[in-house]
């Protein structure tokens, strides 16, 4: 009798029966549990059934029917142990079959296995493991607080967490995530911020520690942020009051300047030179970005801004 | 977060176990949805050998509910080559996803509507918009978004159809650490985003070697009609993982002014410490002198140079410069 053999005929009696059993029921319908004594029995049980637990299995200890108060015995609700059909169309499901193999996932919050058991369950189409895809995307996926993050956004949980701001200010933060994202290789969180009373866009790799999961269904959602679009405007262009900016960029530059900015700004085209004007809430954070220009790039208007860059130019030199 | 550390036999014997139990729940609902399968193809998905899964079904022949009876035990077996599995009507539907399978179908799902050939069809869409409903009361549309990096030009799409169609490609490359354009005829192997990033794995017929170059430092691109046979090119170590090439030096910077969080994100130093001052002495390998100096004008006045020395006059001379288009002159006399 191996333990494979008990740990199975166990599913097999829970999901089967729909009645919970109690431990001592257990101990005399699932063979593999004749242990000597009561300790051993129970120590052994404990085990099996937080190996169960671990892969997934929902176990649920509930009152007997029929039995005194108090009595408790062990079920697995059909509902809860049942993968729910999403009724994938065969395009659909090869289109994620192609999508697991295109990206690869690297691990912690995800075991290598992970993938591969997702779309045996769901029955995905299965791929030559010899050949690489013509293109291939890697997500790193090591921080387990995106699993968290995104169990605590599925119920509606508020989280809190100690958290430090690019400006380097740290303290503890209460947030009700309603959308996660990936960008530029980094996870981020967003959401409304309890103690700002507004919408926030967190890091999660500048969150130390863990993320403390309030209760579910603490909040309602509104419309998800969009992380991407968020960010893809540059973080120039995140928070109140916009700017408008104009810089000038060497003709042989533009290709670089369109990349900066994409659809964030409006180019005109001077002969051999090039103009981009674009909206900025925070207009210094540009200079970083227009610094690796070097001379081939001048801000023009406002200002403000020119002066900003002279001075930081100037302080460098003796 | 990391898993424990354990050691001994016990621990490896539990890992294999639940490996196995695991496969076992997953392998039985399978099997019984595809009527027909094959040993073969079973053995091809689960990734076991012809002996394990013949191990598996007798497993499976002695599993079942009290008081197994015939009639109580579950049925597999072998009939010519085919698999069957019945008598377990209650192992039909397969277990739910566990939290890992489920990111993994959601982040691995996302990802790739931003891959040629693999995103930009709709079936990928919907199926996400069927799997993220059964995953929660609440719609989770749009909960999880993944941009792996902008790629304004489109470039990997032509790549794409470059290496399927195994034809050669001429870029107009920026390289950073020479701050130069040079022209490459490549032969691209994979398109690939890592951490971030965009690049494509290519033969640089000029470097006479294997190379990564970032797709946001392509200046132009065409698709020639010359095509090339990857098999006549020497072996590459394909590990996608695009390193800095050898050569290179450490920098050291005195930092001020709370900057060291930005570096720690986005430089991955190689140390920080503490100085009484209140400023940190960061140490970062830097790729080449351009590399260098980029850095250092970006970090301005709050950077002092440590080591090496000498970059500090490389460092003025390009902010006097700068300083120029500004109308500004530093020089005396």
């Amino acid at each position: 009798m191996s333990r494979v053999e008990r740990l199975f005929d166990l599913i097999a009696l829970l999901l089967k029966s729909g009645r919970p059993f109690t431990a001592e029921q257990i101990r005399e319908m699932v063979p593999g549990y004749d242990q000597p004594n009561q300790a051993s029995f129970r120590k052994m049980f404990e085990r099996d059934k937080a190996a169960l637990r671990e892969l997934g299995v929902p176990i649920a200890l509930i009152p007997v029917p029929g039995e005194a108060d108090g009595v408790e015995g062990y079920t697995i609700r059909p509902d809860e142990y049942r993968l729910e059909d999403p009724c994938l169309l065969p395009d659909e499901r090869a289109a994620l079959g192609l999508a697991l193999r295109a990206v690869r996932l690297e691990s912690g919050a995800v075991a290598e296995d992970d993938p591969r058991y997702a779309g045996l369950k769901l029955s995905l189409p299965g791929y030559d493991a010899t050949e690489l895809p013509p293109v291939i995307a890697a997500v790193d996926v090591a921080d387990g607080r995106v699993a968290i993050l995104l169990g605590a956004v599925a119920e509606r949980a508020a989280v809190t967490f100690e958290y430090t701001t690019a400006a380097g200010e740290f303290g503890s933060r209460s947030l009700e995530p309603a959308a996660l994202g990936n960008v530029g290789g980094h996870w981020y969180v967003a959401g409304h911020d309890l103690d700002r009373d507004g919408r926030r866009l967190f890091r999660l790799d500048r969150i130390a520690g863990e993320v403390v999961v309030g209760e579910p269904g603490a909040f309602e959602v509104g419309e998800r942020p969009d992380i991407p679009a968020l960010l893809s405007a540059g973080p120039w262009a995140i928070g109140g009051k916009n700017v408008e900016v104009e810089i000038r960029f060497d003709g042989g530059e533009a290709w670089r300047a369109r990349n900066l900015f994409g659809n964030s700004a409006t180019f005109h085209d001077h002969g051999d030179s090039v103009t981009a004007v674009l909206d900025a809430a925070e207009p210094e954070l540009l200079i970083d970005s227009l610094l690796p220009f070097r001379t081939t790039a001048e801000i023009i208007r406002p200002e403000s801004l020119r002066r900003r860059m002279i001075e930081h130019l100037a302080g460098m030199l003796p | 977060m990391s898993a424990p550390e354990r050691t001994g036999a016990a621990y490896a014997s539990s890992d294999r176990l639940k490996e196995r139990l695991r496969r076992l729940l997953v392998m039985v609902p399978w099997v019984m949805e595809h009527p027909g399968t094959t040993v073969a193809e079973v053995c091809d998905r689960f990734m076991i050998t012809r002996r394990e899964l013949l191990r598996d079904i007798n497993q499976i022949m002695v599993c079942g509910v009290y008081p197994y009876s015939p009639g109580d035990l579950m049925w597999a077996g072998v009939e010519g080559d085919e698999v069957v599995i019945g008598e377990a009507a209650y192992f039909e539907r397969p277990l739910r996803l566990t939290p890992g399978e489920a990111l993994s179908l959601v982040t691995a799902g996302r990802a790739a509507l931003g891959i040629p050939g693999v995103g930009d069809q709709p079936a990928l869409a919907s199926a996400l918009s069927k799997i993220e409903k059964t995953m929660s009361t609440e719609l989770l549309e749009g909960a999880v978004n993944l941009e792996i990096s902008s790629d304004p030009l489109g470039l990997r799409e032509f790549l794409a159809d470059a290496v399927v169609g195994r034809r050669q490609v001429e870029i107009t490359y920026h390289s950073a650490s020479e701050d130069e354009e040079t022209v490459r005829v490549i032969s691209p192997i994979r398109v690939f985003a890592h951490d971030g990033k965009w690049y494509v794995y290519a033969w640089c017929s000029r470097a006479d070697d294997y190379r990564f170059f970032r797709l946001d430092r392509v200046k132009s691109l065409s698709v020639l009609t010359d095509s090339f046979d990857p098999s006549e090119l020497p072996d590459g170590a394909e590990d996608l993982d695009p390193h800095p090439d050898g050569g290179g030096f450490e920098l050291k910077v005195r930092i001020s002014g709370g900057l060291e969080v930005w570096m720690t994100d986005y430089l991955d130093p190689g140390s920080v410490a503490a100085e009484p001052d209140g400023r940190s002495l960061v140490s970062i390998h830097a790729s080449s002198r351009q590399w260098a100096v980029g850095l250092l004008l970006r970090l301005g006045s709050a950077a002092e140079i440590v080591e090496p020395v000498d970059l500090r006059s490389e460092v003025e001379g390009a902010a006097e410069r700068m300083l120029e288009i500004y109308g500004v002159s530093n020089r005396s006399g």
